[in-house]
């Protein structure tokens, strides 16, 4: 069964083909990054003009690296869940657009759920159920309890800024630019994790809430301290200390949700997943720990259609289809996936 | 010739079946916020009735705009798969090129029209045309700009000026002697359709795959981002 996969929450356009739920055959994915560079973060407005400029000649491209028609698609998944609306609005009237056309059915998706499937998507079978998922992004931070596709129970989250923003938050602050995730985990390699000690926010709580918004303001006031006091201030130092506390709360509350609920699989999801210091911190406690750590590839950590195509496969298998009146939601939780399907 | 005309640029969404030169079938929401809800579904349902396949329809006539943003991306990116998959020609139109054409099908008598829309905080799009034999000349760009900026910008001994469109309330006081204005939107009831499909049926248009996956709806308006940070990117 191939299935047409659009992507359009945020600001990468993205539609993919993939067979049966695994087979990837195309997934293209059209970053705005360049767009949006100039305003230090994405803006919503532009970021939807660019999805309708864009969602022909992405969907167009998609189904030639497949070497597919329009004809050869047995139905179309779509992002119509959770993500900037005006974004979502576009990719949701193109699919419904082609399933009406194409008399195909039409599966709304939730983005999560998406990000979720993703390691699914790359590992198969391999990865085992029921598991700890941790997606982290610009957007979310959410530990999940994942028992099936299609089954996830929600046990933490953040409370207030995602893993993701912050990471863009204090590039800003530095200078380095939009998107922060890369630059930071590009310059934490060269710098000392130890040159500041940051807090670890919610680290020893009980429960599996997250908190990044105080360690943001922690790195900004004691870059404020020091230059007040006329030291140079070593990005690579404040860069390597920062993601050093970041990825601690998240590697050891993930960790530590797996060991309470006797798990000893993990995946990790999200385009905070593709963080080079995040993955070697896990690879490093899944060695202590007998821990299975499981992360897509890079092009599967960051919006995609493939993820979307993917689901939709296995939510058609379990019946779950969309009509044509199906509507977008900037926020929904997971559990409301329910209002998706007729 | 089947043309199927859907236009979700303003608050009135229409959707119609333009048929052996008149409108066969329509359908009309006034809720922005339900344009994608139920847009496809309107189109299936006026093609149902109108027994008429999507296999059958020989072309898409669309409103690009200015307008409402959101519901102007939906349309597009609507009418952009339509056409793909059905390699269907697509006739585009901006609002303000359709205001014209449905005046000069009435009693158009003036020289001059100013064709505007109402785009908040006492800010119009606008375009002026000229008026010779029946044929329409616009002679300024499509603008987006205070209202009384564009009013002053207007030759005052300029004879016989219609102020026409939603914006035209924004001219009552600056209207001089020979001047008038006609608080209306061709939107306003579903006869503009059958002028919007016979423009279409016209205008021959061809399937032009790269005209109709550049298609995007015309804004005039920059990105409030774009306009604090002076860079245009869109």
């Amino acid at each position: 069964m191939l299935i047409l996969g659009i992507e359009t929450s945020c600001d990468d356009t993205s539609a993919a083909v993939v067979e049966d739920g695994l087979h990837i055959r195309s997934n293209v994915i059209s970053s705005q990054i360049k767009e949006h560079s100039a305003f230090g973060g994405i803006v919503p407005e532009i970021a939807a003009r660019k999805h309708v400029e864009s969602i022909g000649v992405i969907i167009e491209k998609a189904l030639d690296e497949a070497g597919v028609s329009y004809q050869d698609l047995d139905a179309i998944g779509v992002t119509a869940r959770h993500g900037l609306l005006r974004s979502i609005v576009v990719g949701a009237a193109a699919a419904k657009s082609l399933a009406y056309s194409l008399d195909i059915p039409l599966v709304g998706i939730h983005h999560i759920e998406g990000h979720i499937y993703s390691n699914c998507l790359e590992h198969g079978d391999k990865l085992a159920f029921p598991h700890i998922c941790l997606t982290v992004s610009g957007g979310h931070t959410l530990l999940l309890l994942v028992r099936a596709i299609n089954h996830y129970e929600l046990i933490g989250r953040t409370l207030d800024d995602a893993a993701g923003e912050v990471f863009d938050k204090i590039s800003k602050y530095l200078g380095l630019g939009f998107p922060g995730g890369p630059v930071i985990d590009r310059l934490a390699a060269e710098g000392r994790s130890d040159a500041f000690d940051f807090p670890r926010p919610m680290l020893n709580t009980d429960n599996n809430d997250f908190s990044f918004s105080g360690l943001k303001t922690a790195v900004i006031r004691a870059i404020e301290k020091a230059q007040r006091g006329g030291h140079d201030v070593s990005t690579p130092d404040v860069a390597a200390s920062f993601q050093a506390a970041a990825v601690d709360v998240l590697v050891t509350k993930t960790v530590r949700a797996a060991r309470a609920h006797g798990l000893s699989t993990i995946s990790v999801c999200g385009g905070v997943a593709a963080n080079k210091g995040l993955r070697k911190a896990f690879e490093a406690q899944s060695q202590t720990e007998g821990l299975s750590v499981f992360y897509p590839r890079l092009s599967l950590c960051t919006d995609n259609g493939a993820m979307i195509a993917g689901l939709a496969y296995h939510k058609l298998q379990d019946g779950m289809q969309s009509d044509l009146r199906l509507d977008a939601h900037a926020n929904a939780p997971l559990g409301a996936l329910k209002v998706l399907y007729k | 010739m089947n043309i199927l005309c859907i236009d979700t640029s303003t608050r009135h969404n229409w959707i119609g079946l333009y048929a052996e030169g008149k409108i066969t079938d329509c359908v009309g929401y006034e809720d922005r916020q339900s344009c994608l809800v139920n847009l496809i579904p309107s189109v299936k349902m006026i093609l149902d009735n109108a027994q008429t396949p999507l296999a059958a329809v020989d072309a898409i006539a669309t409103v690009t705009g200015p307008g409402a943003w959101s519901s102007l991306r939906i349309g597009a990116a609507t009418v952009k798969q339509l056409c793909m998959v059905n390699q269907l020609p697509l006739f585009t139109i901006t609002n303000h090129d359709l205001m014209i054409e449905t005046l000069l099908r009435g009693n158009l008598s003036q020289r001059h029209v100013l064709v505007t829309m109402d785009a908040q905080n006492k800010k119009v799009y606008s375009a002026l045309y000229a008026i010779d034999n029946g044929q329409k000349n616009r002679v300024s760009d499509y603008q987006w700009e205070d209202s009384a900026k564009i009013a002053d910008s207007l030759p005052p001994d300029m004879s016989d000026l219609l102020i026409a469109g939603d914006g035209a309330y924004h001219f009552e006081d600056r209207l001089h002697s020979n001047w008038h204005k006609h608080d209306w939107m061709p939107q306003y009831n579903s006869a503009y359709l059958g002028i919007l499909g016979s423009l279409a049926e016209s205008a021959q248009t061809t399937f032009d795959r790269e005209q109709i996956l550049l298609f995007k709806p015309l804004y005039i308006q920059p990105s409030s981002a774009e306009l604090e940070f002076k860079v245009s990117v869109t």
